[in-house]
């Protein structure tokens, strides 16, 4: 579905890569989870599966093209954003919010048909944010605007989504709620899914492949059971890290504070 | 919304009509009515409503119309609520360009400098605004008031080495006015803003997407960079047409695609061709109350910046944080 290949991420006025040498493949239908501490170049390895910020080194394939040379309108229909930050500089209502996923379905010219109303009606539906269609976005607690969010893109109908710590400003509840509600999603509809998160233990609940990253670095990938281990968490977040297995969960907390 | 929406859409058939009625020179109304039905060529009368009156509204209404359209675009494509034609330095550059060609440069068609000054105009607050750093609301406010300030020294160089009779013209043609309205203006400066707001009212759906911020809309497939030169082209070019043909008429672009929001919402599906409307509707009253407060036809341009200031202050209070956002 989705390669990187020797990624290095480099800003122009920085010495220290931000990402080094990264490497992965994501198979169709996976959900992904990268997980790693602050400044460890999360968003900037999303920021570059989305095609926003060009890698300095090495390079994405995406169904096996190079996603660099993918036209704007091209990319965005194989992968939508969640971004983490939404600050919309005027309050469009959830309706409308949810009809800009159909802009890469809909020529330049042009305004949304009855065709991409519906497509957003049923994007809105499957997240639960129908009757919320009139409320402007300004006015929406942090889980209806996440849910918007996400419903805007599913109405991109693109095959793989991404999303940047989509459980960043939620409470306990909407966390597993949001999440829970990604991974339904993903299932019904065999899309792909990677997700930045904070959480190990809401990654142990969802993942089926989990990428930590440290410094830059890959550190390891694979399964949530052979990755989320009492020694590469200690290494990643450099603490003492506690695993517990209960009851088919896996429950990691902190060994010191 | 539907009602408000249909108020706005009629209120220029209304101003007009209004204005037709109203002006220096009495002409009974039932005359009016006898001379648009054609019933009374060749008298004096005609003359006046069909070739002073009519054109000015007409040309009051595309000239209102275009520094809306041209407010209410650059508000969306630069995100911030806070500019216009007049704030970005667009009028300013226009001003100064079609000075240069009254003092010095007869043979450049006004229109045409005027696009190519307030283009540089708009370039350069633009690139002044990023300089900075970010991005933000107050560096592009703040770079606005420079290449204003810039264009405006410029403009007093020309006012100051021009000759005096050529000065007087200038400077009444400066304070904005529609006094000299007649079909050839019509016709010129409806072609330009045709032209520069016919991109702006095709495109206008990508307008709610580019407001997003660039990273959303780049990923929501939308060429950013193309697609905001165009937009910024098409308004430069609708707002410098109406420049070189009534001076310089501020607040207008801030004003109407605020009150047209406020009325019926932020979607530039609708707020766009609104704000046009809303724009034509309320430069033909401002031109009516000009040419009827007194008996010397006062420059419309000194109406909307009297209506304007208080505006802009309620804007602050109101909007506050919002409409500052850093």
């Amino acid at each position: 579905m989705i390669q990187a290949e020797t990624l290095t991420f480099r800003h122009p006025e920085m010495a220290a890569p931000v990402l080094r040498d990264v490497s992965f493949a994501v198979a169709p239908g996976q959900l992904v989870a990268v997980l790693g501490p602050n400044g460890s170049g999360k968003t900037t390895l999303l920021k570059c599966l989305a095609g926003l910020w060009v890698p300095s080194g090495g390079r994405i394939v995406l169904d096996g093209r190079d996603l660099a040379r993918l036209a704007p309108r091209e990319r965005a229909k194989r992968l939508a954003v969640v971004p983490q930050e939404h600050a919309p500089a005027f309050p469009y209502t959830v309706q409308d919010a949810v009809l800009m996923g159909r802009a890469p379905h809909i020529p330049a010219y042009a305004s949304p048909s009855s065709q991409d109303r519906w497509a957003a009606r049923v994007a809105m539906e499957a997240v639960g944010i129908g009757e919320l269609a009139a409320r402007p976005t300004s006015r929406l607690s942090g889980g209806e605007r996440q849910l918007t969010l996400i419903a805007r893109a599913l109405a991109q109908e693109a095959p793989l989504l991404l999303l940047d710590e989509p459980t960043a400003h939620l409470d306990f509840r909407n966390q597993h709620r949001v999440l829970g509600l990604v991974r339904r999603i993903a299932a019904d509809k065999a899309l792909t899914v990677i997700m930045t998160l904070h959480d190990p233990n809401l990654v142990a609940g969802i993942a089926d492949q989990v990428l930590l990253l440290k410094d830059g670095a890959l550190l390891a990938a694979g399964a949530p059971g052979a990755v989320l281990t009492e020694d590469l968490l200690g290494s990643l977040y450099g603490m003492a890290i506690g695993v517990l297995p209960h009851a088919g969960h896996r429950l990691m907390f902190a060994r010191q504070w | 919304m539907r009602t408000r929406a249909g108020i706005i859409l009629v209120a220029p058939v209304l101003a007009a009509g209004a204005a037709l009625f109203l002006g220096a020179y009495g002409v009974a109304p039932m005359q009016v009515i006898r001379i648009l039905a054609g019933r009374s060529a060749g008298t004096p009368e005609a003359g006046i409503i069909l070739d002073i009156r009519l054109p000015r509204i007409v040309l009051a209404a595309l000239v209102g119309g275009a520094l809306s359209a041209a407010g209410t675009t650059l508000q969306a494509v630069l995100r911030n609520p806070l500019v216009d034609p007049f704030m970005l330095g667009i009028s300013a550059g226009a001003a100064f360009g079609c000075a240069l060609v009254i003092g010095f440069l007869p043979a450049v068609p006004l229109p045409l400098m005027a696009f190519l000054v307030g283009g540089l105009a708009v370039l350069a607050a633009c690139a002044m605004a990023k300089a900075s750093g970010q991005f933000s609301r107050l560096s592009l406010v703040l770079a606005g008031v420079i290449v204003s300030a810039l264009f405006s020294a410029l403009l007093a160089i020309v006012k100051f080495l021009v000759d005096p009779q050529k000065l007087q013209s200038i400077v009444y043609w400066l304070m904005g006015s529609f006094a000299l309205a007649d079909w050839s203006q019509v016709g010129s400066a409806g072609l330009g803003i045709g032209l520069g707001c016919l991109p702006l009212v095709l495109f206008r759906w990508q307008l709610n997407v580019l407001s997003l911020g660039d990273d959303e809309a780049r990923s929501l497939g939308v060429h950013v960079g193309r697609q905001r030169a165009l937009f910024i082209a098409g308004a430069t070019l609708a707002a410098t047409s109406a420049v070189a043909v009534s001076g310089i008429i501020g607040w207008i672009g801030l004003m109407v695609p605020h009150l047209v929001r406020m009325a019926a919402g932020p979607d530039h599906r609708r707020l766009l061709p609104l704000s046009m409307a809303g724009g034509a509707a309320v430069m033909i009253g401002a031109d009516t109350v000009a040419r009827s407060l007194t008996m010397a036809d006062l420059p419309v341009g000194i109406i909307t910046a009297v209506a304007g200031a208080p505006f802009f202050l309620y804007l602050m209070r109101r909007g506050g944080k919002e409409s500052w956002g850093e």
